[in-house]
């Protein structure tokens, strides 16, 4: 018998075992150690992972008008290899799109397989392109924002990009509060794409942003827009911004400065009508700043309210001359008088009186040189000189408020705070949030501190009612009510050099109504009125402004202020 | 002693050999005498004590009856599965319908939304109101009831006089 060949078979039993080990060996790889990530390559190409976006909340007035909300749109696309005839698809699709067919067909020809061809389509245009059965295009739904309201409150609502997020205003500021969470929804699908009946679903539902509720009285805005519009345009300036606040909440009731833009088509407005010019530019506030002047005197007690201080015209400060706004003789002027003829050099012998220490501290108790944290985006602190770098000339141009620089809300929050008995009160934007469920979320009150006492706010506040009624602010009286309020004019620094431009002013008021119980302030600010003169420019506007105010807010008359002392003869 | 071998009688009548099968006429060989045998065991209580036989139209109606029940039951069991399957299908007809129908009213209501909105828009409220004719008062007049609070300021301003002075 023959016996069977053992090497051959040992051979073939060792290449079995390799060969068997080699299975095994890449089937523990395959198994074990790329078992994750296999299995994650399989379930991405059954499983299809759609985002289903959230629905922006809304952006409200105080009272529930809408000023930004979210509208159902339609994305239009093409793939262009589906494309018939290109040139014949962008001749009929450019009138219903709004764009040339030169420039349709240029997209309709790119080689790629997906290309917008217009975005944020209105729901009735992208019908109308879809009856046309053209191949090769397609549709996405989306959201459109839209500002109903137009160019009311534009600058402080801000507005959104094409991917519906905040580019400006309170649509950047509040982007996350505004945005939600958006939802997804993961399936399982077959080779053709189409989902299987029975196999993973899993959905998770977007959760809508929350609607954010202003402190802005859209019927007073739009007034006061309207007012600023029509004075910019008399007096020929070349912008102008309106503030109206209540002056015991901090609330901002209305804020604009012209010339403004519409937000449904803010691609067409030049970007420098987006600022909000009230909270984000600075301007010197020019004799405005006397009333922190006149309430730290008052406060620190230096000077009698009767006491006269002699007042000439000139005064020669350092190496610099400074004088009043017109030529007078010596005048023996108390404090009241001092404001109500915005006498430049009356105020510079106050503060020499008050003090560089205390003048400095009072500018920044009034909140000059830090932001007031009114919750917008860019909004600029300031500038005040240094403590270390105050000498007289210094202190002589802060007390008619030149060489300092301030926002017109920070201006206008001084205005409040005499208002407000002499607490400054935080200015705010925002009034209250709704969250997706429709639950009301009050903004806490502003935070405040003391400034003055609130017997130097009522001293103060005499005195800006007298210099209304018989003093430079006389255009802003208004019948039957008593007006507290301080015109200002002031020079324009040069931009890139020093000194001052020449013939060229900021005409501003600011005040507050009623006098004896103020419920809103209400700064007007010119820039470069063709009346120079705050009291000319800038008056007439708070007076039209402060009269729709008390018409809006049913403001009611007060108990007038006493007239505080004073020496010159009452006009 | 032994007795010669001789053919005992067979207990029972002869009976033909059953043919073999596969073989006409063969021989049923062991098996079959041992089918034989058991058949025979069978009737033999049958014959001992015999009982009347069940009549076959009887067994015929007993297995049709079966047959109807098993029918109806599975005829049913069919028929609740269907009808769970399209009452099934209804509602996800009616869910889809539903949820289309939500989704039409909700992009209804933006669309309201938006006409509240734009309708409500002080600036198209000021164009109407100035095409019709209307425009903001000069002077602001407070009218008080005869019976109502007294005026802080102290004046008559339902005439609009001026405080200052």
């Amino acid at each position: 018998m023959k016996r069977p060949p053992i090497g051959r078979l040992l051979a073939l039993l060792v290449a079995m075992s390799l060969a068997l080990g080699a299975i095994f060996f890449r089937l523990a790889i395959l198994q074990v150690s790329q078992a994750s990530e296999l299995r994650a390559r399989a379930t991405d190409q059954r499983l299809q992972t759609i985002v289903l976006p959230a629905q922006r909340g809304e952006i409200q007035d105080r009272s529930g008008g809408r000023l930004a909300l979210s509208v159902p749109a339609v994305d239009v696309y093409a793939d262009p290899r589906n494309v018939e005839d290109a040139w014949t698809t962008a001749i009929r699709l450019s009138p219903l799109i709004g764009e040339t067919a030169g420039s349709l067909a240029s997209k309709l020809t790119t080689d790629a397989t997906f290309v917008y061809l217009a975005r944020q389509v209105e729901v009735e245009a992208a019908e109308q392109i879809d009856e046309l059965g053209l191949p090769g295009i397609g549709f996405l739904e989306a959201t459109k924002r839209f500002y109903p309201s137009g160019s009311v409150a534009s600058q402080v609502v801000g507005f959104v990009g094409v991917d519906g997020d905040g580019l400006a205003g309170l649509e950047f500021e509040y982007q996350d509060l505004l945005a939600g969470t958006p939802g997804e929804r993961m399936q399982e699908l077959d080779p053709t794409g189409k989902p299987i009946v029975g196999g993973v679903h899993v959905e998770r539902t977007p959760v809508a942003g929350a609607t954010v509720v202003t402190t802005i009285d859209r019927e007073l805005q739009f007034q006061a827009q309207a007012a600023l519009e029509e004075a910019v345009e008399n007096q020929r300036a070349r912008r102008g911004t309106v503030i109206v606040m209540d002056p015991r909440t901090g609330d901002i009731l209305a804020m604009a400065s012209y010339p403004w833009f519409d937000p449904n088509a803010f691609g067409e407005a030049l970007p420098s009508t987006y600022r909000n010019r009230a909270v984000t530019d600075m301007f010197e506030p020019g004799s405005t700043n006397k009333v922190i002047t006149a309430a730290a005197a008052v406060q620190e007690g230096v000077l009698a309210l009767d006491q006269r201080l002699p007042v000439a015209w000139t005064m020669k400060v350092g190496e610099f001359t400074i004088h009043d706004s017109h030529p007078h003789g010596v005048q023996r002027m108390m404090l009241g008088d001092i404001i109500a003829e915005s006498s430049n050099i009356g105020a510079v012998h106050v503060a020499n009186r008050v003090g560089a220490s205390d003048m400095a501290t009072y500018l920044a108790r009034f909140g000059l040189g830090a932001e007031t944290g009114v919750g917008f985006p860019g909004e600029a602190s300031g500038i005040t000189v240094p403590f270390y770098r105050w000498d007289e000339v210094i202190l002589a141009t802060t007390a008619y408020g030149q060489g300092i620089a301030a926002t017109p809300l920070q201006m206008a929050s001084v205005f409040a705070t005499i208002a407000n008995h002499g607490r400054w009160v935080q200015p705010r934007l925002l009034r209250a949030t709704i969250d997706a469920d429709g639950v009301r979320h009050d903004t806490p009150p502003s935070p405040t501190r003391r400034v003055v006492s609130e017997e130097t706010a009522r001293t103060v506040g005499g005195m800006l009612a007298f210099a209304v009624e018989h003093g430079t602010g006389a255009n802003a009286r208004i019948d039957g009510y008593q007006v507290a309020g301080k015109t200002g004019t002031s020079r324009i620094p040069l931009k890139d050099a020093a000194g001052y431009e020449v013939g060229q002013y900021i005409a501003s008021f600011i005040g507050y109504l009623p006098a004896g119980d103020p419920q809103v302030v209400v700064a007007a600010i010119l820039d470069r009125p063709a009346q120079g003169y705050g009291g000319l420019a800038a008056a007439p506007l708070f007076e039209r402004i402060a009269r729709a105010a008390i018409a809006q807010l049913r403001i009611e008359p007060a108990s007038p202020l006493p007239p505080p002392p004073h020496a010159l003869p009452i006009r | 002693m032994s007795s010669p071998a001789r053919k005992l009688p067979p207990r029972t009548p002869a009976r033909k050999p059953a043919p073999e099968r596969g073989k006409p006429g063969g021989g049923g060989g062991a098996g079959a005498n041992r089918r034989a045998q058991r058949g025979d065991g069978a009737k033999r209580p049958l014959r001992s004590r015999p009982r009347p036989a069940t009549p076959p139209r009887r067994r015929k109606k007993h297995h049709v009856g079966f047959a109807v029940t098993s029918s109806v039951l599975v005829g049913l069991m069919v028929l609740g599965i269907v009808v769970l399957n399209v009452l099934l299908a209804q509602q996800s007809f009616h869910l889809e319908e539903s949820e289309r129908r939500i989704d039409a009213l909700g992009r209804e209501r933006l669309v309201l939304v938006r006409e509240q909105a734009t309708l409500s828009a002080p600036g198209r409220i000021a164009g109407w109101a100035s095409r019709h004719g209307m425009r903001l008062p000069d002077d602001i007049r407070i009218l008080r009831a005869p019976n109502g609070p007294p005026d802080p300021a102290g004046t008559d301003t339902s005439r609009a006089s001026g405080i200052g002075g």
